[in-house]
């Protein structure tokens, strides 16, 4: 058996030569090489506790590995190492596993005996005689004096960095520069410590006059993945800080946001929106327009990829109302107007869309919807520039439209509750909305089939004239073939349901149409859970959280309708299924279009200096 | 309520033990009881500390407890009702610190899901963290007084002061507690010192009424040997604060510098004042004292001119360099004005 157990010779040797190394020589450079390694050497510590806690006895380890004490050891006394929790606690469960109840043998015994040392080492060392009279006597344990110590130096470590980064813009006089990047430097082993946030937001926030001065990469990535993770509170203008310097973080929190949104089919909004302000993307691309435009390009690229997700749609639509949100509660003085956020777009436009719909009054929605549809139109002959106030292509628009889906909402409910005779701009907003890319013919088709289906639709909730049951069945069956028929087609049947969902909800009709109607849809469990997302969104966002009675029933009737088919979760075929069901593909998508900007890649964005400056210009660019 | 007060008892008996010898009959089973018993006291705390009566009861069985035991363990604080709430901890930090202590319980403090891994765990993240910041600190010289470890323990010292303040005995609870730290620490005078300075400077809360500064002043006045090294290796600008918070600590500063000055002998041969013993200072840095004192406030300057200007009376009023210190000293500040 080789004298290395069951790792990999070269493995053993890099690890033993680094612990040797690195020693108890507490050197600057020995803190940025524990720095640089500490992901993989939480990961081989993991390993060796998994090989630990398998074997028999010490004596069997220390015979198979008889590097591991020496190399146990050695990590313990380095204080770089165990001011990271997670090789603590892994170094700690080691000794554990190595210590033996009843001790066989005289290598056992002196393992036990070592182990003592190692502890009474790493609880007893650098606490001088008169720090333990003091704590003895006023009563103070070492762990609550060292917290405490820990503490008044951050606190002083925050006044130094504060400082420095003052006198350094206005006299530039002596360089701490060296000082604030090995600070740094020690702080990646510090990422999980709650009392190090302070000192790490302050390093964050601290302006890099001086290249030297600029916090390390590996800082900047533990700190990124501590926040991801949610070990690490900071204040926002640190995570601003901390996204501006690193495009690669702030690259990392928007694909884990997309992972976490496509990894759950499609949430209700409420859930949703909590999702997404627990990103701290709004709050953040709400103080900085460059974040924003980062994040938005980001969504851009991955809904580009995957127009017909409706998950994603959700996303980007919750997103922009929360940053939406986040901008209104900065102060006036320290935003910048909307338009900077949306360079592309004509700002009457913007201001149409980004309005609530409970801002106005309802007897001002139908103008604003069509004064909206209007605007969105691709105007004929638009090369010779009908529209010179546009500057990106009907993508850009669809998307604008699908970040203010709250407008597609009211179409939804004025199409219900309005004449027939003027329907068709509201016909035009929802096709456009489900249908951005398809050409002329296809975009005909579906509108054949939205015709017809309105046109039961309307005779099923008549409310004048309520259809006596047996047309109201045949109207019902009508319906549910369309559903099924289209069910291959995802953008038809998101249409087609939306209709129908959005006449059970707004019409004045008869209950007991959508009772019928929603029931023919317990075919497809996966169309109600989706009917019922809708109608999450429709109370969020139309009624501004306040019962709608009838909203209420029918999301009743869905549930009772979704207890009925046996399953909640849905599966298989579902209207968005064909493309959302493959998440990791969209994500990689995203990921991919996210690589490419941040290597150049075809939109040639250089990183990271030019990248703030030179996105205005390239959104207006792509149009 | 009797039962519970026999209860408290026995916890403060067992943290006592804790830290003694006695710990190495305890085996792994006592152990584990040792901690229900430290958990059970820290949910008394939680249950009742907000209520008046009961806490009034329970303080008071504390109190008996204490005094029963009467340091037959050896010398430690007594156990206040505040300090319920964290048992577990105090008695994980008197058994890892016990070289008494069986070698089987390391097993138990290693244990991840034991009572004591918490404690073993967060005390060396604490450790590492501080020493990996104190790096920070390293490039500049000997930090002495600036050290951020002298200001925490000041701080904590201080606390504790100004908590014993509140007792009807606080002056003789005080001064044990100040005594008792001087004892154990005597070759460590001038870390005590900066302790203390720290503790002199680190109350600032509105309702601080500075009882706690008076008794630390007065307490240092007893001993001149250490009153002498507090004015000697603390930075001059340190002790003017000081003297700005404690009027009792002014006078006794006062009287420090007019001994000091008189240890002064003036050299022919080499024209200047030189010093002639190790627990004062030189003539420069008693000027420094001086000019420290006189820019701090209008008030002061008032005061420590009339000092400077009695001492030179006394000496009998000389203008010429190298009778009188204090006339010297005088003629240095002028002459070096800031």
């Amino acid at each position: 058996m080789s004298h290395t157990g069951p790792f990999p010779e070269r493995l053993v040797e890099f690890w033993m030569g680094k612990a040797v190394e690195w020693g108890q020589a507490l050197t600057p450079a020995t803190r940025h090489d524990v720095a640089l390694h500490l992901g993989q050497l939480r990961a081989f510590l993991g390993r060796l506790l998994l090989e630990l806690r398998v074997a028999g006895s010490t004596q069997e380890v220390m015979r198979a590995a008889p590097f591991v004490g020496q190399f146990l050891g050695r990590l313990c006394w380095n204080s770089f190492v165990t001011a990271d929790k997670e090789s603590r606690g892994c170094l700690l469960q080691c000794l554990h596993s190595m210590y033996s109840v009843q001790p066989q043998g005289s290598l056992e015994l002196k393992a036990n005996q070592w182990i003592q040392n190692v502890l009474c080492h790493l609880l007893t060392e650098e606490d001088s005689g008169t720090v333990q009279t003091v704590l003895k006597h006023v009563g103070w344990t070492l762990r609550d004096y060292h917290s405490e110590l820990l503490r008044d130096m951050v606190a002083l470590l925050v006044n130094d960095v504060r400082k420095a980064s003052c006198s350094e813009i206005h006299t530039r006089g002596v360089c701490s520069c060296d000082r604030i990047h090995g600070l740094s430097v020690s702080c990646t082993l510090l990422v999980t410590c709650p009392e190090a946030a302070p000192l790490i937001g302050a390093l964050l926030e601290c302006p890099s006059v001086c290249p030297k001065a600029a916090p390390s990469e590996a800082f900047l990535h533990a700190v990124n993945e501590a926040l991801l993770s949610q070990r690490l509170v900071l204040e926002e203008q640190a995570v601003v800080a901390l996204w501006t310097r690193s495009l690669v973080s702030l690259e990392r929190a928007t694909l884990q946001l997309l992972e976490l949104v496509l990894s759950d089919p499609q949430p209700p909004m409420q859930e949703l929106e909590e999702q997404v302000t627990g990103s701290l993307l709004p709050r953040a691309s709400a103080l900085s327009c460059p974040l924003f435009l980062v994040v938005s390009d980001i969504f851009r690229a991955a809904l580009r990829g995957a127009s017909g997700s409706r998950a994603l749609r959700s996303l980007l639509q919750a997103f922009t109302r929360c940053f939406l949100q986040a901008w209104g509660q900065v102060e006036p003085q320290d935003r910048l107007p909307l338009t900077a956020f949306f360079p592309s777009t004509p700002v009457s436009v913007l201001m149409a869309l980004v309005q609530r719909p409970a801002d106005l009054p309802e007897d001002a929605w139908p103008a604003h919807l069509l004064w909206i549809g209007r605007c969105l139109q691709m105007p004929r002959g638009h090369n010779e520039a009908a529209d010179a106030r546009w500057r990106c292509g009907p993508f850009d628009r669809w998307l604008l439209l699908v970040q203010n889906g709250h407008w597609v909402d009211v179409a939804c409910q004025l199409l219900v509750t309005s004449d027939p005779q003027v329907s068709a701009p509201l016909v035009w907003l929802l096709m456009f909305y489900h249908h951005p890319d398809d050409n002329e013919h296809k975009r005909t088709q579906a509108l054949a089939v939205a015709e017809a289906a309105l046109f039961h639709l309307r005779a099923l909730f008549c409310s004048a004239c309520p259809p006596p049951p047996p047309r109201q069945q045949e109207h019902v069956q009508v319906l549910g073939g369309l559903l099924t028929a289209h069910s291959q087609h995802p953008s038809t049947a998101g249409l087609l349901l939306r209709l129908s969902v959005s006449f059970c909800a707004f019409s004045s009709g008869p209950v007991s149409a959508a009772v019928e109607l929603l029931d023919v849809m317990k075919v497809h469990s996966e169309l109600v859970h989706d009917a019922i997302t809708l109608l999450t969104g429709f109370e969020c966002g139309l009624s501004g959280g306040e019962a709608n009675p009838r909203l209420r029933r029918i999301q009743d009737i869905l549930r009772c309708v979704r207890v009925g088919t046996n399953s909640g979760v849905p599966q298989g075929l579902s209207v968005e299924a064909a493309h959302s069901s493959d998440v990791s593909a969209l994500v990689t998508d995203a990921k991919q279009s996210a690589i490419a900007f941040t290597t150049g890649g075809p939109r040639d964005v250089s990183l990271p200096n030019a990248l703030f400056s030179s996105y205005t210009p390239f959104l207006a660019g792509n149009g | 309520m009797e039962k519970i007060c026999r209860d408290l008892e026995g916890t403060v008996q067992l943290l006592a033990v804790s830290g003694t010898r006695f710990v190495s009959q305890w085996d792994a089973a006592a152990l584990h009881r040792a901690f229900r018993w430290a958990r059970y006291c820290q949910e008394l705390h939680a249950r009742f500390h907000t209520d008046t009566e009961a806490r009034r009861t329970l303080e008071g069985a504390l109190r008996l407890a204490n005094a029963r035991l009467g340091g037959v363990f050896g010398q430690c604080r007594d156990l206040e009702f505040a300090d319920l709430a964290r048992c577990e901890f105090l008695l994980c930090s008197n058994l890892m610190q016990n070289p008494a202590l069986h070698q089987s319980a390391i097993r138990l403090f290693l244990d991840g899901s034991g009572p004591a891994f918490p404690y073993l765990e967060e005390l060396i993240g604490y450790k590492a963290a501080t020493g990996l910041l104190a790096h920070a600190w390293e490039s500049e010289e000997d930090q002495g007084f600036h050290d951020p470890a002298v200001a925490t323990q000041g701080r904590i010292l201080r606390g504790r002061l100004d908590d014993l303040m509140l007792h009807h005995d606080s002056e003789r609870r005080s001064v044990d507690l100040l005594d008792s730290i001087l004892q154990e620490c005597k070759g460590e005078r001038r870390q005590v010192a900066y302790i203390l300075a720290a503790a002199l400077l680190s109350g600032k809360s509105k309702d601080d009424d500075g009882r706690a500064q008076e008794v630390i002043a007065d307490w240092l006045q007893r001993d001149r040997d250490l009153l002498q090294t507090f004015c000697r290796v603390l930075p001059v600008s340190s002790i003017t604060q000081v003297v700005k918070v404690s009027t009792k600590f002014r006078e006794a500063y006062r009287d420090v510098l007019k001994s000091w000055a008189h240890t002064l002998k003036y050299d022919i041969n080499e024209g200047q004042w030189v010093q002639t013993s190790e627990q004062a200072v030189s003539f420069g840095d008693l000027v420094d004292h001086f000019r420290s004192l006189l820019c701090a406030s209008p008030s002061l300057k008032k005061e420590t001119d009339k000092v400077l200007m009695e001492m030179k009376a006394a000496d009998g009023d000389f203008e010429v360099r190298g009778l009188s210190v204090s006339s010297d000293v005088l003629t240095e500040l002028k002459n070096n004005a800031i």
